[in-house]
């Protein structure tokens, strides 16, 4: 266990979780009031984010005040109905775009998909909407561009705080629902999988008294000015001020990458956290993590991208995947732990600036340069 | 993936033998219930898939978690790869290690998928790896589209008289109608101009 110290009431704490394959992040606000973004569980099945938070001695039934999930991909989602049946207290924001007749009557033919060791790929949806039901939980607060989920003017250290999400835009929601509705549904054979889709990822604006903080969730960037990125600096509400720490879009990948968000949304280099992806193209790549690093010296990643192949299995085993490696046959294991990048700025200084912490595989986004 | 066969003579694989082959001789003890011929490996692995039967897939032993012991003489063990093992006939298969896998891309001739480790027990994907589309067979290439349910299974094939490492990759095929499970309530939202 490590030996971490919870944040001080006037304290603004980030910490992003990740393990190459799921990505969370939770925020202190003030006074113990948290917000969980997405979640991802450890290979022992627990909640990356919830064993940080009972290893701080905080309770999540009364902490969390706000659960978003960004959007419904594998890596955003395992674990979340577990958070949300923990966090009594919490308020669950999703995309506009899960709010459809199309998306449940996809839900109602993807049931029957999965096995008895794979989960159907709607299950934790499935579990949210059940434990709401069961336990009379507030409606489900839809995130769409410009839009105030949570606000506090009542924290001790005396800022007003505002959570806005800035995505998805209409035209992102109605793409969606389109495929949605055109989507070929999964038969027996198959485990749905979420759409290949992070045009309704839920961007998040954080405005903690004169501080902002920007969380790109995967949100993408394209040549249509009215989806992605594009359409959040063209909102009719311009954002004010300037964001001091960014959680890099979509691992860092190019395509999550608008330069004029740098130019307009973010202070000069500000302070910036990734997570990795490796399953297939592995994220980020060289030329991401060169460009990032002109950008800011300070960022930050979770986990590195290249991982072996577990080495606890029996000899015999080994020798046999030695040997279909040889043939172009490869596997990766992930992480046992996510690893955490853990950010603090202190509300009592009249110049705070962002306190790193690393802890697990996290590292400086330097150590992953050729 | 070809090795070339070092074949070991009939008298030496024997299982009457004792002496030479008394490790293949435990390892079948040890996973007699695993132990099919490919076809049967075939259907054991679509039984396992269908969900009307799923008591009776229930009942088929797992591969062992630790086959270590029950490993034969490498040394009379020839390699086989995906392909090879559908062009011959089989005696027996022991299974040592095994996965269940979701496709979730398919690109430049590369399967990539999430696995979940069921010889260890696991309940979470885990793992994940990349397949060529040359290592799978033929008649299963077509299966292989993202969402595609498949099981991955490494062991030791023996087929007259010659062990032989083999590796079979079989997607899920359409299981019979089942009653689908009770839909949960729909995901409620708060109402919003």
């Amino acid at each position: 266990m490590t030996n971490y110290v919870p944040p001080a009431p006037h304290e603004l704490e980030v910490s992003v979780f990740g393990r190459g394959f799921g990505e969370s992040i939770l925020l202190h606000l003030g006074d113990g009031r948290w917000i969980l973004v997405d979640s991802l569980c450890d290979k022992d099945g627990r909640v990356s984010p919830l064993r940080y938070l009972e290893e701080i001695g905080v309770d999540p039934a009364t902490a969390i005040k706000l659960i978003v999930v960004t959007h419904w991909h594998d890596d955003h989602v395992k674990g979340i109905s577990t958070a949300y049946q923990l966090a009594t207290d919490a308020i669950l924001s999703m995309p506009i775009a899960m709010k459809s007749s199309q998306l449940e009557a996809f839900k109602n033919s993807a049931r029957a998909s999965g096995s008895e060791h794979l989960s159907s790929g709607v299950a934790e949806l499935d579990e949210i909407a059940r434990i709401r039901d069961r336990d009379h939980r507030r409606p489900i607060r839809p995130a769409s561009a410009d839009r105030e989920l949570l606000g506090y003017n009542d924290l001790t250290h005396g800022h007003q705080v505002l959570i806005k999400s800035l995505s998805p835009s209409d035209a992102d929601t109605q793409a969606f629902l389109k495929q949605v509705a055109y989507a070929p549904r999964p038969d027996a054979s198959q485990r749905a999988q979420p759409f290949d889709d992070n045009a309704v990822s839920v961007a998040l604006w954080a405005s903690v008294g004169p501080h902002r903080i920007l969380l790109g969730a995967d949100l993408e960037t394209t040549n249509n000015p009215l989806t992605g990125w594009q359409a959040v600096l063209s909102s009719p509400s311009p954002l004010v001020g300037q964001a001091s720490l960014l959680k890099i879009p979509h691992h860092g990948s190019y395509n999550g990458h608008h330069q004029p968000v740098w130019n307009t949304l973010l202070t000069p280099q500000p302070t910036a956290v990734l997570t990795t992806w490796d399953l297939g193209t592995k994220l980020p790549s060289q030329n991401d993590i060169t460009r990032i690093l002109n950008l800011t010296p300070d960022a930050f990643i979770t986990s590195r991208v290249d991982r072996k192949p577990k080495s606890n299995r029996p000899q015999s085993v080994q020798k046999r995947l030695r040997e279909l490696n040889k043939a172009g046959v490869r596997i990766h294991s992930r992480l046992p732990f996510a690893g955490h990048v853990r950010l603090r700025l202190d509300l009592s200084e009249p110049s705070p600036i962002w306190q790193v912490a690393l802890f697990k595989d996290a590292v400086h986004l330097s150590k992953l340069a050729a | 993936m070809i090795t070339i066969p070092r074949r070991a003579s009939t008298a030496q694989l024997n299982e009457d033998s004792p002496s030479q082959f008394k490790p293949a001789s435990e390892a079948e003890i040890r996973l007699s219930a695993a132990l099919r011929c490919v076809d049967n490996i075939t259907d054991r692995i679509q039984t396992h898939y269908d969900p009307a039967r799923k008591t009776e897939a229930l009942s088929v032993p797992a591969p062992t978690a630790n086959p270590t012991d029950a490993t034969p003489d490498e040394s009379n063990i020839i390699n086989l790869s995906f392909t090879q093992l559908s062009d011959h006939p089989s005696e027996s298969f022991a299974a040592l290690q095994e996965w269940e896998g979701v496709v979730t891309k398919v690109k430049d001739g590369i399967i990539y998928a999430n696995l979940v480790d069921i010889t260890a027990n696991e309940t979470s994907f885990e793992e994940e790896a990349e397949i060529p589309f040359s290592e799978i067979r033929s008649e299963e290439q077509m299966r292989a589209v993202p969402g595609a349910i498949f099981r991955w299974t490494i062991g030791y094939y023996r087929q007259v008289g010659t062990l032989m490492n083999g590796s079979v990759i079989r997607f899920r095929r359409l299981a019979g109608q089942t009653k689908p499970p009770l839909p949960p309530p729909a995901l409620v939202f708060e109402e919003h101009d």
